[in-house]
């Protein structure tokens, strides 16, 4: 009698430690997807916004890669800063986040192009992508094939949770 | 052996048996998963950073990095910016350690940078440095072809 409730005991002893383990990890893997969730629309984001043409440099259609042209920069964040309807607009492709253009050589700059950030956030994550800042008014240079001149910045995008 | 004797000692083979299953489940389940979005985009981040870097024109010559390189690699005569005045080597190393300071140092990743041709290798930056296997890194090479000899540029970014 003694022995079989023993049996019990540790069978039940055994199971509830299982149970708690197997939550632990349960709980822990929900964490680590929502934070590769998280990453992966940052860089979503940041691979979308190299495509808009408000910011991309080109010539005659021809448009080069990884390169920002700081006057359209310039601009759209005049724009968005000044017009809710523009950031309106613009919220339905970038939602809440915090995308930026910083320039860090050879002169250190910085446009914040899109700004949404929400009232309460759990964590939040940057992405950075090296990009080539084109200056057109830069006399007597040449930026890839472009009149002007090549600085080296970064697109920083930050998503909120 | 009495009957509730060999059921004590049952119970203490399932109960062996069951801890040595969970610590194997543990090893199993504590090892760090390789993350293969994090390996694409480092190396998505070496690629662009080379990319960039080699098209950046200096502050006061119009000239990019990818020349002052070609001419590190061949002559090395040219004067450059600063006071005094950096030759090509000099200026490449000099631009690559701030632009790579302001960006991956201030991100918090640590990498190594390194400059060279067959016969030399010409400057190299290193913070934190990596690992000693392959999947300890990511590498991103770009060679810059010269008339005399092709320079590499190669960044490892560390994951």
């Amino acid at each position: 009698m003694i022995e079989a409730v023993m049996v019990l005991v540790v069978f039940f002893f055994l199971l509830a430690v299982g149970l708690m383990v197997y939550n632990g990890l349960a709980g822990r893997g929900a964490v680590q997807r929502s934070q590769e969730a998280l990453e992966l629309r940052g860089l979503r984001i940041a691979r979308l916004a190299m495509t808009f043409p408000e910011l991309q440099c080109s010539v005659s259609n021809v448009i080069q890669e990884n390169c920002v042209d700081q006057l359209k920069a310039s601009a759209m964040s005049s724009l968005l800063s000044s017009d809710s309807r523009a950031r309106q607009y613009y919220y339905d492709t970038f939602q809440e986040a915090r995308i930026r253009v910083r320039q860090v050589y050879p002169t250190e700059e910085e446009f914040v192009i899109y700004e949404r950030e929400p009232a309460e956030y759990r964590r939040s994550e940057a992405t950075y992508l090296p990009v080539i800042v084109y200056d057109p008014l830069s006399s007597g240079g040449t930026c890839l094939t472009l009149h002007g001149a090549c600085h080296f910045g970064t697109l920083i995008v930050e998503v909120y949770q | 052996m009495r009957r509730g004797q060999a059921e004590i000692l049952g119970l203490a083979v399932v109960v062996v048996l069951v801890v040595i299953g969970f610590a194997i489940a543990m090893q199993f389940s504590l090892r760090p998963r390789d993350n293969v979005k994090r390996q694409v985009t480092d190396r998505q981040l070496a690629s662009a950073m080379l990319t960039a870097l080699l098209n950046t024109n200096l502050e006061c010559k119009d000239v990019t990095l990818a020349e002052v390189l070609q001419d590190c690699a061949s002559s090395n005569v040219f004067e450059y910016c600063g006071s005094p005045r950096r030759r090509a080597c000099q200026e490449a190393a000099y631009v690559t350690g701030l632009i790579l300071n302001r960006t991956l140092g201030e991100w918090g990743k640590d990498y190594q940078l390194q400059a060279y041709t067959k016969s030399e290798p010409k400057f190299n930056h290193t913070i934190g440095g990596c690992g000693l296997g392959l999947s300890d890194r990511e590498s991103e090479i770009f060679p810059v072809p010269t008339a005399r000899e092709t320079i590499y540029l190669r960044l490892d970014v560390c994951v």
